[in-house]
């Protein structure tokens, strides 16, 4: 056995026999049962109203009957995010900004159905989730089990009494290292599978779900690791036991309290998101009045109305051109007004909101928690970027079934107008709603700058933890 | 010569904890050093383990300058302080075979490690329990154990013997005799005058960071050790 195995199986055989492991794998215990119960919980509850949503929307968009296409268009219908034992590990931005959305004719609707909406009292005071404990809590674990590691040698004396044998610092620290790791390892990986088993059979998943699930440990893996490197640096220079603690604490509350908060005021206060009775306002504005505010709707529509009739060669013709046809290209003309209205105002929010998480990113520099937190909702496909993604694909959806609707009312109205009533078989010739998740890769891509944050760390804390052995006092 | 010091000075600020300290050990030599608390004695002695640094001068063992060679140094010393710490939830066999495995002795399996720490008169039935258990005699005897498993060249002893019993006391310095027998150099600081004169085969007062007086031990007797260090003390 090397050196460096020996020094790493002693630290594990104190950590055994001194009662830690026993204590700290009854935490492990407790955090895992309330993580799966939450993941459990929420995991049920959002299939459960997806799936009854979704054939619900399903089977009364299919079974509303003769009716005129435009007034099913109004009707409108559900579409639904996927969620899988990713989305229930870290639920991300969606328990603010929901999972679903009601698309219809006229309005692009924002996704509803979000868990602070939906939850229990207890859901709206905080988001507990796997992912609360793997960011928050485990970093807490690491402190517990590795605070003392070089600074209770040294108060004991069993330091100088190691460093007089001749071993080198740097055996020591790879040795303590080793231990951290691996006792974090005995505690985390078997509580993990059971967690992760229980979220797969209820929530499921796929091989890009895999894929995920394996990008997420390993960024894990590095978070942890930065917590350990800083762990074993505080316990190596502090003057005592306690003044590690205490300064590992202060760190932790730091980077996962304070900078998180700062850097959510700061970036609100760069980029400031209207509220959304100011958003529905300027929305309101803008349809009656155009973008710039100096254009009359009818004008506008009536333009669009010309535009239309001459792209489809009924303009200039002298011919007699029937009511329904109007009323049908009026319709289109007005979805299109409507959706460079919306298009306008939504893009412009999501804009500043991906700039408000840009800004965010970048204090990942500044606290690994941020970094981390970034990735794993994006991996779990519960961020932003994800969101807007699935956002997109719906707004482009709607506007595909609208204009599939108008067209019939205009093709097929002839002498009824508006009293002209579609066939059934339309609601099924509909193409279904069928969003796919972007892969990993789009995750990692767009967090990227969060990754490098993490790697930065993971060479600070590295560089400063072996720095603080190879300096580390006797006394 | 096993250990040498030469002109060694050490400065922690203003204050001069060792101006110049000449001092050698050679095989099967017990140095003793004594003198009051904060004369040098201690810093000495780490200077050679190499916790600290020398303001000036030179520390050697076997002829490599210990600042030069902190880790080659190391092989050839055991440092048994006054307080030999050791984890207290390891047995003492564990503990010797930990200690001995980082100082580079891997091959000792662990019937020679258990009979290296019978010699070292640790009792049997203690041998397999957990050191927080055992007494300060008996972790001292752990700590001669390690030397002895390594075939430590050069004993570093911090006061050894302090705040153990007369009978414990004597069990020690017996063994530190007959490591001495064996050719190892000891370097002793100590407070305890009997034992000093009873093992050591030359003798050092320290006083103020100098070495103020050195002779053989054979050539004085008890009591004359004990005016000649209460005179250098009273100066």
């Amino acid at each position: 056995m090397s050196l460096v195995f020996k020094v790493a199986h002693k630290e594990i055989r104190e950590i055994i026999r001194d009662g830690r492991l026993r204590l700290l794998g009854l935490i492990v215990v407790i955090l895992s049962l309330a993580a799966l119960a939450f993941g459990a919980h929420q995991t049920h509850r959002a299939q459960e109203a997806r799936e009854h949503s979704k054939e619900r929307a399903t089977q009364q968009w299919e079974a509303q009957g003769e009716k005129n296409p435009h007034v099913a268009a109004h009707y409108g219908t559900h579409v639904f995010a996927p969620t899988n034992v990713a989305t229930a590990i870290d639920p991300g931005v969606s328990a603010y900004l929901g999972r679903s959305i009601k698309l219809e004719a006229h309005k692009r609707n924002l996704a509803t159905h979000s868990a602070a909406q939906d939850g229990a009292d207890l859901e709206r005071l905080g988001s507990f989730s796997v992912a609360t404990v793997l960011l928050q809590l485990v970093p807490l674990l690491i402190i517990a089990l590795g605070y003392g590691l070089w600074s209770r040698e040294r108060e004991t004396g069993t330091l100088r009494q190691l460093l007089s044998t001749g071993v080198d610092r740097t055996t020591l620290f790879w040795g303590k290292s080793i231990a951290l790791g691996l006792t974090l390892a005995a505690l985390l990986v078997p509580a993990s599978f059971v967690v992760f088993a229980v979220l797969w059979t209820m929530g499921g998943g796929n091989a890009g779900t895999l894929l995920r699930l394996g990008f997420l440990v390993f960024g894990y893996s590095i978070y942890f690791t930065i917590f350990g490197g800083l762990t074993l640096a505080a316990s190596a220079s502090a003057s005592s036991s306690r003044a590690a603690l205490v300064f590992l604490v202060g760190v932790w509350g730091f980077f996962s309290l304070v900078i998180p908060k700062v850097g959510t005021e700061f970036a609100a206060t760069l980029q400031p998101l209207p509220s959304q009775a100011q958003l529905a306002r300027e929305v309101s504005e803008s349809l009656a009045k155009g973008i710039s505010g100096k254009m009359e709707r009818d004008t506008a529509i009536e333009a669009m109305v010309a535009d239309l009739m001459a792209a489809e060669g009924l303009a200039d013709t002298g011919m007699l051109v029937q009511g329904a046809q109007i009323n049908g290209l009026e319709l289109q003309a007005e979805a299109q007004w409507e959706d460079m209205i919306y298009d306008h105002h939504m893009v412009n929010l999501d804009n500043k909101i991906q700039a408000q998480e840009n800004l965010i990113s970048w204090a990942g520099f500044l606290s690994p928690f941020i970094a981390i937190r970034s990735l794993s909702s994006g991996l779990c496909g519960t961020d932003f970027a994800h969101h807007r993604s699935f956002t997109d694909y719906a707004e482009k959806w709607r506007k595909e079934l609208v204009t599939q609707l108008n067209k019939d009312f205009a093709t097929n109205a002839d002498g009824e107008g508006w009293d002209y009533k579609a066939n059934p078989e339309l609601w099924k010739k509909i193409p279904p709603f069928q969003y796919k998740e972007p892969s990993a890769w789009f995750a990692l891509k767009t967090h990227a700058l969060s990754a490098l944050a993490l790697l930065v760390w993971l060479s600070l804390s590295l560089f400063f933890a072996k720095r603080s052995a190879i300096k580390v006092k006797t006394v | 010569m096993v250990l040498e010091a030469e002109r060694l000075i050490k400065h922690y600020g203003n204050h001069e904890a060792l101006r110049g300290l000449n001092l050698d050990v050679k095989e099967g030599e017990v140095f003793c050093l004594l003198g009051a608390n904060g004369a040098g004695k201690t810093t000495t002695i780490q200077l050679f383990l190499g916790f600290i640094e020398p303001t000036a001068g030179s520390a050697r063992i076997k002829g490599l300058e210990v600042k030069d060679h902190p880790l080659e140094t190391k092989r050839y010393l055991a440092y048994i302080p006054e307080n030999v710490m050791l984890y207290p939830n390891l047995t003492g066999l564990e503990n010797l075979e930990y200690f001995t495995t980082l100082a580079g002795c891997a091959d000792l399996d662990l019937p020679t490690l258990q009979a290296t720490l019978q010699r070292a008169g640790l009792p049997e039935d203690f041998i397999h329990q957990p050191v927080g258990v055992y007494s300060k005699g008996m972790r001292q005897k752990v700590g001669i154990a390690m030397a002895i498993a390594r075939h430590a060249e050069l004993l570093l002893l911090d006061e050894p013997t302090s705040g153990l019993d007369p009978k414990a006391s004597n069990e020690f310095a017996q063994l530190v005799c007959s490591l001495r027998d064996e050719g190892v150099a000891v370097l002793m600081a100590t407070h305890d005058l009997f034992r000093s004169r009873e093992i050591a085969t030359r003798i050092g007062i320290m006083k103020r960071g100098e070495l103020v007086a050195e002779f053989a031990a054979s050539e004085v007797s008890h009591t004359d050790l004990e005016r000649i260090y209460l005179e250098h003390m009273h100066d």
